[in-house]
């Protein structure tokens, strides 16, 4: 009766090694695939790769610039995971990200006081607006009904084009030499976040974004409020049951999603462009790699990272690739698509499943872990 | 500003030839949501069946094959969604960005491969789809304005909007496939195979996709740009939700969304910026859906007030 009451548990080592099995199968079959669209494209499959690993991961210099790209992919991971975990399929990280690193950049710009004050007040700021905005689609959904789905998607696009109108307007960098260039002005150097070694592209976000990861997952497996979360991710109605006051908890989820995803953007901004440019977070597409990267590690903070890592490798190692063979770096979002389809449909486990059902002649087919709670009961 | 009857008529024509595309992904995805799958896919099918459309004229020249491919295209896309999500039990939400990850990937890759661009693709001499006038209307102005440069997938949409109707309300398989969608046990106990219905219907759905797609890319104007549907997919799903999946709402609904994005088009000439009234869209379908669900909420509460306390 409650051989599945693992789920609620934190996951053990055997865990971590079952759950690395799947994206590494999903990895190489897309690697397949990849290497068909890039024989189609006329280059030689190896090659191609080769490039593509050197670009990404070939030397410090490559590895610092991948682990720099993939800062705010991280924390927009960091937010799925926590608003997935908990049961809301929310994917504003975008609109979140982009309203989080203009204001940061606004914050650091205007705000008087030193250099250390100033960047830890941007970050905040990036932390509140993104926790706001968050906390609308929250109020949305509480108040009115509206598909989390729905408004989240909506609302990226008005963030991109509010923070369109502001750049473009409000706060456009009065210096800009070229007319069509829409950023605001850059960072003067004290309120940088500093390089972790001179000249390599890596910085303190990087090691901020690292500690985040492990508050989350510290928050999500080892404090009441994770586990609240996750129980009412795993079955609403019971959480409720179990005297769990939905209300506060969709909000808190919201507002500490929103703001992982807005210190990405402050990351973004303070790390490594030094100024909001127009465009660069919904171009860049951080939010929706964080999500492919938060899928890929089923919401596992720590694997979030990796994931993260690796998908910012990818997508360097596409640009040098773009840089020195025929193939478009687009190449790149087809792969990542493909090892998202393998990832949603938890092949192994659809396997196991079958295997245990035609074994023990059990009509109940338990998806996903998903059901514990209710046998519980 | 000056309004004169002729610029409203203007208004009236975009809303409607904004709202068709709308009004068809709109329709494949309420008969997605009839049959509980939730099709988020919607974006990416778009884009690619405009895309295949766009390069099926560019190779053959010949509007009917096009049309053709470009529904083809938006069905085997919709079959591997629904596959992915009935038969291999996949997350809908997963499965519909990874696709849509893919056709933007995919036909950004074949554009910069075909045509060594990665921005705008027009080539003279393609021929678009049909323009269809009506009889009588020319003798009319009036009429004229509003019916203007209306391709025959234009006129086709409403009619779809019907025959769904009829089909989903009016026939055994359709009364079925509702079944499905209420309660897929209860379904599958009266002897109905839900997971092939579910597949199937899907599948054809998306063949409306797939005209969608050929009013974006060979409609009014025949060109491809980068992320041609944009997020269109999304707001018909918003619009499938608004109109509860029903396909006569979804004229209406999608007359919302068209008459937005008009609207957001015509105000261009007024003091305020471009990127505000590129807003103007979603902040209708928010408030729209809003609006409406505390609506349904009301009735839905209301009955239940009533009921005297035993």
């Amino acid at each position: 009766m409650v051989k599945r009451r693992k789920t609620l548990e934190a996951g053990g080592v055997s865990k971590v090694l079952q759950s690395l099995l799947q994206p590494l199968g999903a990895v190489l079959i897309s690697l397949v695939l990849g290497a068909i669209i890039i024989a189609v494209s006329g280059e030689d499959v190896l090659n191609a790769y080769g490039i593509m690993l050197h670009g990404g991961f070939g030397n410090g210099n490559y590895l610092a610039a991948t682990i720099s790209r993939a800062t705010p992919i991280i924390m927009g991971g960091l937010a799925v995971c926590v608003a997935w975990k908990a049961g809301y399929e929310a994917m504003g990280g975008e609109g979140q990200m982009i309203l989080g690193a203009l204001a940061s950049a606004l914050v650091a710009l205007y705000v008087p006081g030193n250099g250390t004050v100033r960047i830890i007040l941007a970050i905040a700021a990036a932390m509140l607006v993104g926790a706001l905005y968050s906390a609308i689609s929250g109020w949305l959904y509480q108040r009115f009904g509206v598909n989390f789905i729905i408004s989240t998607l909506m609302m990226n696009y008005i963030a991109n084009n509010v923070a369109s109108y502001l750049t473009t307007y409000v706060v456009k960098d009065p210096e800009a030499l070229d007319l069509n260039s829409v950023q605001t002005a850059k960072l003067p150097e004290s309120v940088r976040l500093g390089k972790l070694a001179g000249g390599l592209p890596i910085h303190w976000g990087f090691v901020l974004a690292v500690l985040a990861v492990a508050a989350v997952f510290i928050v999500i497996n080892y404090t009441a409020f994770g586990y609240k979360a996750r129980m009412g991710g795993i079955n609403e109605r019971f959480a409720r049951y179990g005297g769990i006051n939905s209300k506060k908890m969709l909000f808190s989820i919201m507002l500490l999603s929103g703001a992982l995803a807005g210190m990405g953007g402050a990351f973004e901004v303070l790390g490594s462009k030094y100024r909001y440019i127009d465009q660069m977070i919904f171009t860049a597409g951080f939010a929706w790699s964080g999500m492919v990267a938060a899928l890929l590690a089923n919401f596992n903070p720590f694997g979030t990272m990796f994931a993260a890592i690796m998908l910012a490798g990818l997508s360097n190692g596409g640009s040098a690739m773009q840089r020195s063979t025929e193939v478009p770096v687009e190449a790149v979002s087809v792969i990542e698509g493909i090892i998202m389809l393998l990832m949603s449909v938890k092949l192994l486990s659809v396997l196991r499943v079958r295997f245990k059902k035609r074994k023990a002649g059990d009509g109940n087919s338990p998806q996903n872990g998903g059901t514990c709670v209710e046998e519980m009961v | 500003m000056n309004v004169s009857l002729e610029y409203l008529l203007s208004v009236l024509n975009s809303t409607v030839r904004y709202m068709t595309p709308i009004l068809l992904v709109t329709l494949c995805a309420g008969i997605c949501s009839k049959v509980n799958v939730f099709n988020i896919a919607l974006e990416g099918t778009l884009l690619a069946a405009a895309f295949f459309g766009f390069l099926a004229q560019y190779y053959f020249r010949n509007i009917f094959l096009s049309v053709l491919i470009a529904m083809l295209v938006g069905m085997l896309i919709t079959l591997l969604m629904a596959f992915f999500v009935v038969k291999l039990k996949g997350h809908p939400m997963i499965v519909g960005m990874a696709i849509n990850t893919i056709a933007t990937g995919l036909t950004t890759l074949l554009l910069s491969v075909i045509f060594h661009t990665k921005g705008l693709i027009s080539e003279p001499g393609m021929e678009g789809l049909t323009k269809v006038v009506l009889p009588g209307v020319q003798n009319s102005p009036v009429l004229e304005s509003i019916f203007s440069s209306l391709t025959v997938v234009d006129y086709l949409a409403f009619l779809m909007a019907f025959a769904v109707f009829v089909f989903l309300y009016k026939t055994k398989t359709g009364f079925r496939l509702r079944a499905i969608g209420i309660n897929e046990e209860a379904a599958g106990s009266l002897g109905i195979h839900v997971q092939k219905y579910q597949i199937i219907a899907c599948t054809i759905s998306g063949s409306m996709i797939g005209l969608a797609g050929c009013l974006l890319s060979l409609g009014s104007v025949t060109l491809f740009v980068q992320k041609i549907s944009a997020a269109r997919g999304y707001i018909a799903l918003a619009a499938d939700s608004l109109c509860m999946s029903h396909p006569l709402g979804a004229i209406a609904s999608s007359a919302l969304f068209g008459f937005t994005t008009a609207l957001s088009y015509v105000l261009q000439k007024t003091p305020v910026r471009q990127q505000l009234l590129n807003c103007i869209p979603w902040i209708a379908t928010i408030v729209a859906v809003a609006v409406y669900n505390v609506d349904a909420l009301r009735k839905k509460n209301k009955p239940k007030k009533k009921t005297p306390k035993k």
